[in-house]
């Protein structure tokens, strides 16, 4: 079947990127919503190194990656079905645990907010307050929205780097 | 990957010709020939090697290399 498919990363891959997408809840294609989360899931596994790292540029709703969206339309639209699987590794298995724990109850718009402060604050290297104030002028952020990611931007930041 | 790309060589020769490549070995018995999985098209810089090794493992159990 993967002969069929024209994937930007190698079908091993991407069949792991969609196996913990499918674990958290996520890598439905029909809906808009849906795929906004599959790239902010994406997004967060990748910083906790248990999936392999697609090239992001910073988008309107935030974090993006072209490249992501291809290869999950391929699969989807070649009805790739797979069994959920654990990692084997027990080590990427705490990873991911952590990564499940990281995103719980989060709705959309904190992913996108969250990912976005991290973008800017890391990827970008801008100053924290710097970031702040592009966040806010991005994702026309409240002040409580604000404090929240910053929190959450605190734990990502701890937790990535354990 | 095809069947017939696994090779059988001890790991000099493994990491000469097969530059891009996980070793898979058995624990069992390690001085005995090696599994190797290629991964042309993964971004080496961009993937730490435990996960390089985690899709190796997960392409081994997919094409059932170890029941061959």
């Amino acid at each position: 079947m993967q002969n069929n498919l024209n994937l930007k990363k190698s079908y091993d891959e991407v069949l792991l990127v969609y196996n913990i997408l499918k674990r958290l809840g996520s890598g439905n294609m029909s809906a808009f919503e849906d795929r906004i989360k599959n790239q902010k899931i994406q997004y967060f596994a990748q910083l906790f190194k248990i999936s392999p790292s697609y090239d992001f540029n910073l988008y309107i709703r935030g974090p993006y990656s072209p490249d992501l969206a291809h290869d999950l339309y391929e699969m989807d639209k070649n009805k790739i079905d797979i069994k959920i699987e654990y990692l084997t590794l027990p080590t990427l298995e705490s990873r991911f645990e952590k990564l499940k724990k990281f995103i719980k109850g989060k709705t959309i718009r904190e992913l996108e907010i969250v990912s976005t402060l991290h973008w800017l604050n890391q990827m970008v290297n801008l100053p924290l307050k710097q970031a702040e104030q592009r966040l806010k002028e991005l994702k026309k952020v409240s002040e409580e929205e604000l404090t929240l990611s910053l929190k959450e931007l605190e734990v990502l930041n701890e937790e990535i780097k354990a | 990957m095809k069947k017939s790309k696994l090779k059988r060589m001890n790991s000099k020769e493994i990491e000469k010709h097969y530059p891009n490549s996980i070793i898979l070995r058995d624990s069992k018995k390690v001085n005995e020939p090696i599994y190797i999985l290629e991964y042309e098209k993964f971004p080496q810089k961009k993937l730490d090697h435990i996960l390089r090794v985690e899709i190796a493992l997960r392409k081994c159990e997919r094409l059932k290399v170890f029941q061959q």
